[in-house]
């Protein structure tokens, strides 16, 4: 006989108060909706329950579930900080190589620490205004520049962008959608005058076809990719193109393993093909677009058999592609990092955008272009202005009106000059012509092309304050480091991929002296002698939302649990527009610009044989400053890797877990080789997210001319094996 | 395009539900939760677990959740016999449950052990198949807890891992009583193409799949 | 079919489907791993491993036991214990139990005792012995030469329409032969009506419970009556496609079934033109990787989707919604078989051969203790007795303790109701059912103790796991005999019965539902069985 042992179960645990707040995951632009369980004794999340979210529908990915515990990780900073006399002149304080033996994060504070005093919140925020007042003052607005953060809220978005223009002076702000998807915004901008998705992810249930190329949504938005696979069963087809096979082409129908930069070629190609063939969709193309001619003559000189040889993908391939898209009553466009972070991403851009239009494949359901946002307020933190060219809602800084406009709301003058980007910031501090800048929540160290230039860069500055959870790889370049909040700890609004505007709630206490970040930038702001007063983060967003159209009906109280989809004219009764556009663009009709094939500026050679292309994993985020301080993320993926493809292995003397060299015109790394045919012979791949196997290291920092953003998917490289024991234990990989 | 609807009426009460519509479903409607172990309005029903089962009045009981209503259909959920058999069904798999339940342990939310209690079980005459925990568990994963003992296999995390989160890696493995879920090739979980999604976890109802950060701690969830 | 195909293929070819087998075969056919090993760990046919050179399966079932006089699989490893290039398996029921004990040698059929096999393995090769009567011989077969073969279905086409042929069923009152009794033209009429542009037929030629092994026989003897038999019901429901789903220990048969193919198709019976121009109708034999549940519609359609072979929930039904969701039309080998002489000699002829009220003909597989096992065609109507004397009676004249009228899923009776007609109604009315007609005779001398629990054994080692009740309940059920029988528990009897009631009421399918039965009726039929004593009672 058995018994029904109950109570003994609850009995033989310890007991543990704890309280389950609604909030958002910190991660992606997915924007999945999550319920966290915290402990609220001890201030640590305990675990997490995926929400029925508009976007997510309760699921969630391995980061949303359980990459939640950097934030009561115990390096999280709680006094502000002021770098030591002895520790200037200024310079990297840890070996960039180095992973530390001990357990913790990758930044060893044992060898930091000590180059920092703590100091009162008050002596800290005076000698940040006082020091950014000083440079102002004497080399004017243009001497400072601000990086903000797409991990941050709207709000945060929108005070900072006001901190800099209002106060610091110049439009010097921006943040890290430069390295993401700078030049697909270009490419919409001037195609049809909006930067935003037209249609949501989940409307792919409804797409006959989609087009997925440059992206690799099971690692990078893999609740949006369980939805992608889900219509891939259900019959939609999907058309994956990449130079690294994603997971998500085993879902396929069609995957184009196409060599790396020539997706302009692709794009031509299949564009001549539809044209051709007479697969177009006449009455769109002549009722919403303009320049069908000019692009039709462009891609005449792209038959399928030279895009085959560029692309290296047979030129059947290419016409079934077309042919694809060209039959399907609906094709939904997604693009990642692998359409934008190129030297030509915009002229990738285009191609897709031109593809859509001329198949009149835009305003429908299961229709539409969707850049996949990377981070989970890329989208809010570009409405709300955190970058050089626009204010608030993409209204340009050089149009005399808005900025008169925006003069009267804020009550100072405003610079009419466009700011400089993430690049050219770095450019401009290593040059001298940026003095000061305030640094919230990025580690340009680690995510911007040339890291070794960006040491000169963040060297160089007389003054640098970093604000930010962690004493990141790029606060040890500053003056002062003002200790803020998570994304646990606060509360906010975010826009995700989709459009939505959600708000995350403050799960945790905020630890030690931490502060809220959107007090801090208004402290500074009021140092330095601008009032910038608000009650409550509510507040914020209602000016924010004051000045930018799609965010006019919204307010914390309409948005809800559960947030709404912009643009929402009906907040009470409505969860917003999933597919916009339907009838006419903001810029009226669509402008179809037609792009040449060019190749890559930096080609292999037999110096450098290898094209090396960046990315992510699953498990990690961006510089690792969140993920690799989480156990569990950092426990599945402890380090750093480079696959190759078996044939260039063989021929390089390389086995599985073995280490090579891989040096570009810039740096070199050391990395344990991964054997793997999902990258194609002659390219290999890094993923960004490990210090100390830091592939921006490596990479070029050449720019593309209208999106500004680096290249990240294309350098030229070489790989030299190695016979060594580093002692690193190889992790598990699949 | 009007949905056809069907009437029936479940434990005397009528009910008109679109065409197609489960049992489930319906009596949800009317209020009323059939007990279920196997079933979760996010997945595919598969109707293994049997705890649904209700009368329809043919040979053999129908599983609400996956039988589909019909037109004048009359359905009792909660005859003597209904409920005997559920009890039974309980003791069958309580019978084959470690001592613990690393869930109700935790979270407090192993709905097997909440079932248990609402039918005031307390001890299982059955052979107990349990003891000393022959089916093993699988600690490989840096997250996630495997306890196949606990695991009564009503192929949610399969359904989970598969049909939602399209991960593909959670199956059935072996045949019968010998049956357990397994990953890929029947590999650990660490070795397995796992993503660590946790979807298996989320829809769980046992000590079978739990997380590990929570492991020996009680949550009491308070406001 | 595709991966199970592939996957018997490589069984077939390796000796085993190995993990690299199967990445291998995941990545050529884009499917996940977690399928493939779903699909190797279910069916028995599959190894993960190569074995020893040589390969012994064993009958571990009731049949099997009785001519044992004991364990037959601990007889056969104890003969071979010498022999470390030989793998001896237990395995379930191989329909041979009129030649039982029975075993296979490397997938041949082989009989006897262990000695027997011992001497098979060094070579002296025992050819099976046949429990069969010669061809030709059957009554149920309306050809007297092969050139005669298909022309009923060939008259039909000319000369009647769909809607006669269920008309026909139905007047001939042909209930589905397989076990469950269900009117013939009922479900091919559902079939017909169903909705739908694609239909397929299936023939169920996976008989694999205790007892039965009349369908081996009529595939060996007369595959031209299962092809066209298949063919009507082709042509009556709008099907163009037909699969015959035979358990893979049928070697003989497969052979026999494939050779009428091939001829049917050389002659343009089957093939492109099969209904006349344009009109096609494509048949294959589909060889199962093994399970008694495969012979549960549902399960076989979950086969040959080449998922996991677990009984589905029904509604809907094959009928509506079979093979890739579409209707379906499945019977069982001897009901195809009885269509030709219906629809050829006509239902009148066909209900006419029957005894008394009953009609037609039926064949039945007899084994136990008698002095003939086999199969015999008999008119219905025959009795029990009847039967038992076409066989010899029992062995040594010996008295009878017990008789199963039906197979594993049959309750026993006792002598007394050895005079009840072969006859859905009238065995139901005598306490038990007909099921596939697999008369066991038990003489005197046997416990009904072992004799029910090998039954319930067998129902619990072929469970698929799918359902609670079925998975765990069966085995608990096998875990409190045994517990008894070693003397750690009393008196199971009214917790047997509970456990039962659950079962039958509860499980997904018949096998669930049937399990215990056999067990607890015996507690009832056999109030005076001394072997079942101990189980009586309440604990």
């Amino acid at each position: 006989m058995k018994r029904f042992a109950d109570a003994l179960s609850r009995a033989a645990a310890q007991p543990v108060r704890s309280r389950a707040v609604d909030t958002l995951c910190p991660y992606c632009g997915v924007g999945c909706a999550v319920t966290y369980v915290a402990d609220t004794e001890r201030n640590r999340i305990l675990y997490a329950r995926g929400r029925d979210g508009a976007a997510n529908a309760g699921r969630l990915c391995v980061k949303g579930r359980y990459g939640f515990d950097y934030a009561d990780h115990a390096q999280r900073l709680t006094h502000p900080l002021i770098r030591r006399e002895s520790a200037y002149p200024k310079g990297q304080l840890s070996p960039l190589e180095k992973r530390p033996e001990k357990p913790g994060g990758p930044v060893d504070y044992d060898d930091l620490l000590p180059h920092f005093r703590e100091a009162s919140w008050d002596e800290a925020l005076d000698l940040v205004a006082g020091r950014f007042k000083a440079i102002r003052d004497r080399d004017g607005g243009q001497a400072l520049a601000g990086l903000g953060s797409a991990k941050g809220s709207n709000e945060e978005a929108y005070l900072f962008q006001k901190l800099v223009r209002a106060v610091f002076g110049s439009n010097n702000v921006d943040h890290c959608t430069r390295l993401c998807h700078a030049s697909s915004v270009a490419a919409l901008v001037e195609g049809i005058g909006s930067g935003a998705v037209t249609n949501i992810v989940r409307d792919i249930a409804r797409a006959d076809v989609a087009f997925l190329t440059g992206c690799n949504p099971t690692a990078n938005h893999p609740v949006a990719a369980t939805f992608m696979k889900e219509a891939a069963q259900a019959g939609t087809r999907l058309i994956v193109v990449n130079s690294r096979r994603p997971i998500i082409a085993e879902h396929a129908a069609l995957y184009l393993p196409i060599r790396p930069g020539t997706d302009v070629a692709l794009h031509n190609a299949l564009l001549h093909v539809l044209i051709r063939d007479d697969l177009v969709d006449h009455a769109f193309i002549r009722e919403r677009t303009e320049g069908f001619e000019q692009l039709a003559e462009t891609v005449k000189a792209y038959p399928p058999e030279r895009a085959a040889r560029l692309c290296d993908v047979p030129a059947q391939d290419i016409e079934r592609a077309a042919r694809m898209i060209g039959d399907a009553h609906a094709v939904l466009f997604f693009w990642g990092m692998g359409i934008s972070q190129h030297t030509h991403g915009t002229d990738n851009a285009r191609g897709l955008i031109s593809l859509a239009m001329i198949t009149g494949n835009v305003g429908r359901p299961g229709t539409g272009l969707h850049p996949l946002r990377g981070q989970n307020n890329v989208q809010g933190a570009s409405d709300a202005g955190l970058i050089p060219m626009f204010y608030p809602d993409y209204q340009p800084v050089d149009d005399e009106d808005v900025r008169r406009r925006f003069e009267q709301a804020w009550g100072v003058q405003l610079s009419p000059q466009p700011g400089l980007t993430v690049t050219e910031m770095i450019k401009a501090a290593r040059s001298g012509k940026v003095r000061g800048m305030y640094i919230l929540g990025e580690n340009p160290f680690v995510s911007d092309p040339d890291v070794n230039k960006v040491r000169e860069g963040l060297t160089n500055l007389e003054f640098l304050a970093v604000q930010d959870i962690f004493l990141t790889e790029t606060a040890e370049f500053a003056d002062v480091i003002l200790p803020a909040s998570s994304f646990m700890e606060k509360t906010g609004s975010y826009t995700n991929t989709d459009r939505r505007v959600q708000l995350g709630s403050p799960v945790l206490d905020l630890p030690g002296e931490a502060r809220q970040d959107w007090e801090l930038i208004c402290e500074i702001g009021r140092r330095m002698g601008f009032a910038m007063e608000y009650g409550s983060v509510a507040q914020v967003f209602d000016e924010f939302a004051a000045a930018t159209r799609a965010y006019a009906t919204l307010s914390h109280t309409a948005l809800g649990a559960r947030g709404r989809w912009y643009p929402c004219a009906d907040p009470e009764h409505s969860e917003g527009d999933p597919i916009v556009f339907q009838d006419s663009f903001p810029s009226g009709k669509a402008r179809l610009v037609p792009a040449r094939f060019q190749p890559a500026e930096e080609q292999p050679d037999a110096d450098y044989p290898f094209v090396l292309s960046t990315g992510r994993v699953l498990e990690h985020w961006h510089t690792g400053t969140m993920t690799r301080r989480s156990r569990a993320l950092d426990a599945i993926s402890p380090e750093g890797f480079m696959e190759v493809h078996p044939g260039d292995a063989r021929s390089l003397g390389l086995r599985d877990g073995d280490v090579a060299t891989v040096r570009s015109r810039r740096g070199e790394v050391r990395i344990r080789a991964r054997i793997t045919d999902a990258v194609l012979p002659g390219t290999v791949f890094i993923p960004m997210h490990f210090r100390e196997a830091c592939a921006n290291l490596l990479t070029d920092p050449r720019i593309d001319p209208d999106g500004k953003i680096p290249g990240f998917k294309f350098c030229a490289v070489s790989v030299q094996a190695e016979r060594c024991d580093v002692g690193v234990v190889s992790a598990p990989h699949r | 395009m009007a949905t056809e609807h069907v009437s029936l009426t479940i434990d005397g009460r009528s009910v008109s539900v679109p065409a197609g519509a489960s049992i489930w479903d319906a009596a949800a409607r009317l209020g009323i939760h059939i007990p279920v172990l196997c079933h979760d309005p996010r997945l595919r029903p598969v109707g293994v677990c049997r705890l649904c089962v209700v009368d329809t009045g043919e040979r053999t009981l129908a599983a609400a959740c996956v039988r589909p209503c019909q037109d004048g259909m009359e359905v009792r959920t909660d005859s003597e016999e209904v409920e005997a058999h559920r009890r039974m069904l309980l003791e069958l798999l309580l019978s084959e449950q470690p001592d613990r339940s690393a869930r109700e342990e935790t979270t407090g939310d192993d709905a097997l052990y909440a079932l248990a209690r609402r039918y005031g079980i307390r001890e299982i005459l059955l052979p107990d198949g349990g003891e000393g925990t022959p089916r093993g568990r699988d600690a490989s994963s840096p997250v996630i807890d495997v306890d196949h003992q606990a695991c009564i296999l009503c192929d949610r995390c399969v359904r989970g891992c598969d049909e939602i989160q399209h991960n593909d890696v959670i199956t059935r493995t072996g045949k019968g009583y010998g049956t357990r879920i397994a990953f890929d090739l029947d590999v650990s979980m660490a070795e397995s193409t796992c993503v660590s999604c946790g979807e298996c976890v989320a829809v769980c109802p046992t000590g079978a799949l739990t997380h590990k950060a929570v492991r020996g701690l009680r949550l009491e969830e308070g406001a | 079919m595709r991966l199970l195909k592939a996957m018997l293929a490589l069984q077939a070819s390796e000796g085993a489907v190995t993990d690299a087998a199967l990445r291998d075969l995941a990545r050529r056919e884009g499917v996940p791993l977690y399928r493939l090993e779903g699909l190797r760990s279910f069916y028995p046919v599959f190894r993960k491993h190569p074995g020893k050179a040589m390969q012994v399966e064993v009958c571990r079932d009731l049949v099997c036991c009785m001519a044992a006089d004991g364990d037959p699989v601990r007889q056969v490893r104890e003969a071979l214990a010498d022999r470390d290039d030989v793998d001896v398996r237990a395995v379930s029921c191989l329909g041979q139990c009129d030649r039982a004990p029975a075993a296979m040698v490397d997938h041949r059929p082989v009989t006897g005792p262990a000695d027997g096999i011992r001497a098979c393995l060094s070579g002296e090769q025992m050819a099976p012995e046949s429990g069969t009567l010669p061809s030709g011989r059957w009554a149920t077969d309306p050809y007297k030469a092969a050139e005669q073969y298909y022309t009923t279905v060939h008259a039909l086409l000319t000369e009647s329409e769909p809607d006669a042929v269920i008309r026909a069923l139905k007047d001939a009152g042909l209930r589905g032969l397989g076990g469950a009794a269900f009117p013939t033209g009922m479900k091919w009429d559902f079939t017909r009506r169903a909705p739908g542009g694609e239909k397929y037929v299936i023939c169920n030629a996976d008989e694999s419970e205790p007892g039965t092994f009349k369908d081996r026989v009529i595939l060996e003897d007369l595959p031209h009556l299962v092809i066209e038999g298949m063919l009507i019901g082709a042509w009556v429901i709008g099907a163009r496609r037909g699969i015959i789903y035979l358990r893979h220990e049928y070697g003989a048969a497969r052979k026999a079934l494939e050779t009428a193919i091939a001829e049917a198709y050389q002659r343009g019976i089957l093939g492109e033109a099969a209904f006349g121009p344009g009109r096609g109708f494509d048949l294959e034999v589909f060889v199962s990787p093994g399970g008694y549940i495969m012979g549960e519609e549902t399960a076989l359609l979950e086969a040959l989707e080449d998922r996991r072979g677990e009984p589905r929930n029904k509604p809907p039904f094959p009928t509506d919604a079979g093979l890739h969701g579409k209707p379906t039309l499945i019977n069982n080998v001897e009901t195809f078989a009885a269509v030709p002489a219906i629809c050829g000699r006509g239902a009148d002829w066909w209900a006419a051969q029957g005894l008394g009220d009953h009609k037609g003909l039926k064949f039945v597989s007899v084994s136990g203790d008698v002095e003939r096992p086999g199969v015999h065609c008999v008119p219905w109507g025959t009795t029990a007795r009847q039967v038992l004397e076409l066989c010899g009676g029992l062995v040594g004249s010996q008295p009878l303790k017990a008789f199963s009228p039906g197979g594993a899923s049959t309750s026993f009776l006792p002598p007394e109701k050895l005079d009840t007609p072969l006859d859905f109604d009238a065995m139901q009315g005598a306490g038990s059912a007909l099921g596939t007609g697999a008369m066991v005779f038990v003489a005197g001398h046997r416990d009904l103790l072992d004799v029910t629990l090998a039954q319930l054994r067998f129902f619990r080692n072929e469970s698929c796991g799918k359902c609670v009740p079925c998975r765990v309940g069966s085995h608990k059920a096998v875990e409190m005999v045994e517990q008894v029988q070693r003397g750690e528990r009393a008196g199971p009897g009214i917790a047997l019965e509970a456990l039962h009631r659950t079962l039958a009421r509860t499980s997904i399918c018949g096998l669930g539902q049937v399990a215990l039965l056999p067990l607890v009726e015996a507690l009832r039929t056999f109030p005076d069985e001394p072997s079942l004593q101990p189980l009586r009672g309440e604990e």
